[in-house]
């Protein structure tokens, strides 16, 4: 191995692991607290991405703004899904929900195919330029994405530590144990969907001025997301960050060594691990319906 | 709480409906109203209707391209008060059917619909389905097959109804033209950076070999998954093979090869690229992330067929496509070409019969010009298949100056054919054919290889 790219590929995998740790991290908490498997979850993050680059190119808005616009409209829309559907099938089951979050999400996925056109969308680079560091490129962009990821992950860290995020936490241990303390889980679970979504929302903002935005990138990503959820265990929002750069950081390694079969690798790995630790690295086991 | 709840709701439901009424107010898909055979009574005006297939992915950019163009040659016929075909006249009617991408079940249960429940006779003009699959449903319903396939598995001497009218056997002419191009300009290594799909490994294969034709040492494409969301990995791997070239051969997705242009920008490659298929929209794209200079002198296809086109028949098209639907796009005009085929073999027979259409088209000695350029049929006797079933399409080249993409030259049908058959390494079989049926006949293009290359 030319062990000058090591730093190089060891970096690339960790700007990678910061998309997936936005994505998964709110995939995770709705996981967690509600129980709901949200096959939608990627969509979130391509209206992100669309919503960003309609606030900066068709309103002229600063880039800031673009993502609190882009927070807030996927947060509403979170809510909305929890209000209009998913309050209702979480009675009927755990996979009665999940087929409503895979059409929910193929629907939105398919709008986006119709309304924003074939084409791709940019967002001319918001920092332009590369730092360069003995031998190791790093797009400015990215860094900025590196360091909203961390802003978001450490506001997230403090939000779960206030009254609302301890009612999450509670209500997603017991949730009648959390009524009977006061806690209105109703509401505790809308909040989940609007963080939980909006985070993806975010994420999308985030990557819009480094990566080019489509209407199939919410699902591509979503697979990822899932292996990142898995690999950190289902629930645990730590786990999900630190499984993200795990997976970034292999996948960065295994497409330098074995190429397109990089991600064949990963699975397997991820099988493996899943087989000795079902709960992933930090978490607990998959709910299991019924239970 | 009663009347929040209903709010939420009301919300919920204009939310939905506001989805849904995006969803169903643009590009309605064409659908047939009539049931039973593929030729059925209607009413005023035309006195039958034809119906033709068509199967693509409507979850592509270039699947809903297409949906768009035959919609839109549908029109064109019908408000011509129908297609007059022996003395009858057609109302035409396209369905389009959505076959997935790459996936045997869609792809079989689309056929069948088509054929055993809609009764389509003709299949003209496919993208992403499996044509081996098809096949096992046109060809045992004597349904006429003109679709698009990478593989050789429609290339067999006992199938009586399938032309690929688009293929990739008969294209390394437009690769060669390029690879020459980038060869002039001093590149000696090269490396194919493309999806991994098995369309892409076939592909990619012959690109490899054309490459070498022109002079290039082509290294071991690198290929990625379709669902990478970050390239720098990919850009870091090209970087570090140090090559003069990179070729995105077949990289479809236009936000994929935006993407991947920007890594490699970012890690610092600064040689030659082949974008592949870009257009000015695409290229302002790629020039807001990477600048102007980075992307001087590059060249790559075209299918925008003004600048260069010279049929006015042709050039009327894209302005009636772009009075329907607005700007030109490029993602799906290359893959209607088999419908100017299937047009021409109805003109020309005044005929819908399969087994007549199958005649002319496995006979044909003559290109048929498209928005792209010429297309022609060809015969393949390495294969053991002497009527002209396997195509060559034409292609139009460009080059970057100033930020402007620049109409350079078009891409022969004759370079295709030749360049194929002597990158393959198929001259032989070619030979003796042509020793028995005559050398084949051209368009008027022109070339930058003969059969004295050969």
């Amino acid at each position: 191995m030319d062990l000058s790219l090591f730093p190089q590929i060891l970096l690339n995998g960790l700007m990678i692991g910061g998309i997936y740790a936005l994505i998964a991290s709110g995939f995770t908490l709705i996981l967690g607290v509600i129980q709901v498997f949200n096959f939608a979850q990627g969509q979130f993050y391509m209206l992100g991405a669309f919503i960003a680059i309609a606030v900066v190119t068709n309103l002229g808005l600063p880039y800031p703004v673009a993502i609190i616009v882009a927070l807030l409209a996927t947060a509403i829309l979170g809510a909305l899904l929890y209000f209009a559907v998913i309050q209702w099938t979480t009675r009927s089951g755990f996979f009665n929900t999940m087929l409503v979050t895979v059409a929910f999400g193929t629907i939105v996925a398919q709008t986006a195919m119709l309304s924003f056109g074939s084409r791709e969308a940019v967002l001319p680079p918001v920092v332009p330029g590369t730092l360069s560091l003995g031998g190791v490129t790093i797009p400015n962009g990215k860094l900025v994405v590196i360091a909203g990821a961390v802003v978001v992950m450490a506001a997230l860290h403090f939000f779960m530590k206030t009254r609302i995020g301890v009612s999450m936490l509670a209500a997603s241990e017991n949730r009648d144990v959390a009524s009977l303390q006061g806690i209105n889980p109703k509401r505790v679970f809308w909040i989940t969907m609007a963080v939980g979504c909006g985070l993806c929302g975010v994420a999308g903002a985030l990557v819009a001025p480094v990566l080019a935005a489509s209407g199939t990138m919410g699902s591509t990503i979503f697979i990822k997301a899932l292996l990142v959820v898995l690999v950190g265990g289902t629930g645990s929002m730590s786990g999900a960050l630190l499984a993200a750069f795990v997976v970034g950081i292999a996948e960065s390694f295994a497409f330098h060594f074995v190429g397109h079969l990089g991600l064949l690798v990963i699975f397997v790995l991820v099988a493996i691990l899943i087989f000795f630790r079902p709960g992933g690295l930090l978490g607990k086991p998959l709910p299991v319906p019924g239970e | 709480m009663k009347k929040r709840y209903w709010i939420v709701m009301a919300l919920a439901l204009a939310l939905v409906l506001g989805v849904l009424g995006v969803a169903c107010g643009k590009d309605e898909p064409t659908t047939s109203t009539d049931a039973g055979g593929a030729v059925t009574t209607a009413g005023a005006g035309p006195t039958e209707t034809l119906k033709i297939g068509a199967m693509v992915s409507l979850s592509t950019p270039q699947g809903l391209e297409m949906q768009k163009w035959l919609t839109m040659f549908a029109k064109i016929k019908n408000e011509a008060g129908g297609w007059d075909i022996g003395g009858t006249k057609y109302k035409l009617d396209y369905i389009i059917y959505d076959s997935g991408i790459s996936d045997t079940t869609q792809t079989r249960s689309a056929y069948e619909k088509a054929v055993l429940q809609d009764g389509v006779k003709h299949i003209v003009c496919t993208w992403t389905d499996v044509p081996a699959v098809a096949v096992t449903v046109t060809e045992p319903n004597e349904v006429l097959w003109m679709g698009l396939d990478f593989s050789p598995d429609t290339l067999k001497p006992e199938f009586n109804y399938t032309i690929r009218a688009q293929c990739l056997s008969f294209a390394l002419g437009a690769a060669y033209n390029m690879q020459k191009y980038y060869v002039d300009k001093g590149a000696k290594t090269s490396v194919i950076c493309d999806t991994d799909t098995l369309q892409s490994q076939v592909g990619n294969a012959n690109w490899a070999k054309s490459g070498e034709l022109a002079g290039l040492k082509e290294l071991e494409p690198i290929t990625f998954p379709n669902d990478t969301a970050d390239f720098a990995p990919v850009a870091t791997k090209i970087k570090s093979l140090d090559v003069d070239l990179v070729e995105f051969a077949y990289v479809n997705n236009p936000d994929q090869l935006v993407n991947l242009i920007r890594a490699l920008y970012d890690v610092g490659y600064d040689k030659f690229i082949y974008p592949g298929l870009i257009d000015p929209e695409m290229l302002a794209n790629i020039i807001s992330q990477v600048g102007e200079e980075y992307v001087e002198g590059w060249s790559g296809m075209y299918y925008d067929p003004r600048g260069i086109q010279t049929d006015p028949e042709m050039l009327a098209l894209v302005d009636r496509y772009e009075q329907e639907y607005g700007e030109l796009s490029q993602e799906g005009i290359y893959w209607i070409g088999p419908w100017f085929l299937f047009e021409e073999a109805v003109n020309a027979t005044q005929s819908i019969d399969v087994d007549v259409l199958t005649e002319y088209l496995k006979s044909m000695d003559h290109g048929v010009n498209t928005i792209c350029g010429y297309t022609q049929l060809f015969a393949r006797p390495d294969v053991g298949i002497m009527g002209t079933v396997d195509s060559a399409p034409g292609h139009y080249m460009y080059e970057i100056l100033d930020g402007q993409m620049v109409a350079k030259r078009t891409v022969s049908v004759k370079d295709q054919y030749l360049v194929s058959i002597k990158a393959l390494g198929v001259v032989e079989p070619f030979q003796k054919y042509w020793e028995e049926n005559g050398r084949p006949t051209f368009p008027e293009e022109e070339s930058l290889f003969d059969f004295s290359d050969l």
